[in-house]
């Protein structure tokens, strides 16, 4: 019974106390889906279409939908590389290693990596929801269209990513030829799609010794933090007022340098344990925004953040800290706090954070909370 | 299942192998006589996880009239997300292409293609009778 008192305590003073914050460093770093962020799109609004087709058929149906002519609530996120076909794609061009085709024709895969290679994943985001996003007291939605774009535009790995990435693949290569070799009779000489299932599920099966376990290898060495990263993301919203009027509602544009330190030898197979420091600004414009005297007004929001972090398996341990500047005013809600972070089990963490708000030292943050998270990520400092 | 006519001289017979995909690929080809499994002979192979086969002779008419031609590629895809990694497998193309014999430059493109359940291995298939 104490135990039980004593959780919903805790959870009670996570709940009392994060309602007096109303942004959070992770507020600053680059999102990954920016236009839903600014129109505050629900999550269960959104669809991640994996081919044009499929973007296509979402965007005519809502269309279908409406009897207005703009859609109803339509929510997509995409990369567009992901999405059209693989000619002339390549899994080194995935990995971010940089190839050369010379002059006679020949392909060759260098050491090096490709910094610039996030660039081609940027993912776009785009919206149209009916919603009231003008706090005029008048209950009317709006047409709202949102747009927006994430980049990674610089992303450099950790030390000898370049050479373990292509050790990893050649290996990879010269064990699926010997898998070929144990399986290509039998499909060559029955070339029926029945046999070719069959045999793919006895190769699935068996695949989990060699090639599988370098595939596996090589999938995690593709999570791993990178030393440095620059990211990027912007997007525009536009409200459709009284059906006519089309006005600019708000801007929003992210930028966030991270570096990731690895509390590791390079040599180690998967580097789970960092160093991390990072950087964030964010501008917010908003040209519907109430102010303390009630009156709608534009409202320009610029908030600066940083962190400096050890993250291991299970823990996170850092100082954060944020300023906000409300129409070049400093605000409120600047602060250095510490925080904490444990992964419990899976899906269970507990969550930390004391300091104290700028603008008064009588003002302190104290927060301490368990969360039930859904899928089973390390437990991350915000902002990652 | 495609075929090409070589013709009987001694004309040299070429093949290439264009694999698009994002996930790590090897490609493999082999003749063989149907009649006699034994007689298999390996004749190319992809060089890097590219899984592309750069043209290279596979043999004479003569020599691969009648015989069977496989081409066959493994693909693991990475994306830790299931539903990537069957839009990754619905997008790999393949492309096949012989040259040298009767029937001239010939490009195959509709290989048979299969995947585990977990969308993380693919195996793409092109047989081609040599006649």
């Amino acid at each position: 019974m104490k135990k039980i008192t004593l959780i919903f305590g805790i959870l009670l003073i996570n709940v009392t106390l994060k309602a007096q914050q109303s942004i959070k460093l992770k507020d600053l770093a680059v999102p990954n889906s920016p236009a839903f962020i600014l129109t505050d799109i629900t999550p269960t609004l959104i669809q991640n279409p994996n081919s044009p087709k499929k973007f296509v058929l979402g965007l005519a149906q809502s269309f279908d939908k409406s009897s207005s002519g703009f859609p109803e609530n339509y929510a997509a996120e995409f990369a567009p590389y992901w999405l059209t076909s693989s000619e002339g794609k390549n899994v080194y061009a995935a990995v971010g290693l940089k190839t050369k085709t010379d002059d006679d024709g020949n392909f060759k895969i260098l050491n090096k990596e490709d910094i610039f290679s996030g660039l081609k994943f940027t993912s776009i985001s785009l919206g149209f929801i009916n919603k009231d996003l003008i706090p005029d007291g008048v209950d009317l939605s709006q047409k709202v269209f949102a747009v927006g774009a994430r980049a990674t535009f610089i992303k450099v790995q950790q030390d000898g990513y370049a050479k373990k990435m292509k050790g990893l693949i050649d290996e990879w290569h010269i064990a699926a030829q010997k898998d070929l070799e144990a399986y290509q009779l039998a499909i060559a000489i029955d070339a029926s799609q029945e046999n070719l299932d069959l045999q793919a599920k006895k190769l699935a099966e068996k695949n989990a010794q060699k090639s599988g376990a370098l595939a596996d290898e090589i999938a995690e060495l593709i999570q791993q933090k990178p030393k440095f990263s620059w990211d990027f993301a912007g997007a525009y919203a536009t409200y459709g007022i009284e059906d006519q009027d089309w006005q600019t509602g708000r801007v929003g544009a992210w930028t966030t340098l991270s570096t990731y330190i690895p509390l590791a030898s390079a040599n180690a197979k998967a580097i789970k344990n960092y160093f991390n420091l990072n950087a964030s600004l964010r501008y917010l414009r908003d040209n519907f925004s109430k102010n303390d005297l009630g009156v709608i007004t534009k409202n320009n929001n610029i908030d600066v953040g940083g962190k400096a972090a050890l993250e291991f398996d299970q823990l996170s341990v850092g100082v954060e800290t944020l300023y906000r500047y409300v129409n070049g005013k400093g605000n409120a809600e600047n602060r250095t706090v510490g925080v904490i972070n444990y992964k419990i089990a899976d899906n269970i963490f507990l969550n930390g954070a004391f300091g104290k708000n700028f603008e008064s030292q009588s003002k302190s943050i104290a927060i301490l909370g368990i969360n039930w998270g859904i899928g089973s990520e390390k437990a991350n400092l915000p902002g990652n | 299942m495609g075929t090409y006519k070589t013709g009987d001289g001694q004309t040299e017979i070429s093949l290439s192998v264009d694999i698009n995909t994002l996930g790590l690929a090897a490609s493999r080809a082999i003749v063989l006589l149907i009649s006699d499994p034994s007689s298999a002979k390996a004749v190319a192979h992809s060089e890097n996880a590219t899984g592309d086969i750069a043209k290279k002779i596979i043999g004479t008419s003569n020599g691969l009239q009648n015989r069977r031609l496989s081409i066959l590629t493994k693909v693991d895809l990475l994306d830790s997300d299931l539903e990537q990694r069957k839009a990754q497998y619905n997008n790999i193309t393949a492309n096949y292409v012989l040259s040298g014999g009767t029937d001239g430059s010939v490009t195959f493109n509709t290989p048979l293609k299969s995947v585990d359940a977990k969308y993380k291995t693919a195996l793409i298939h092109q047989p081609i009778d040599l006649i």
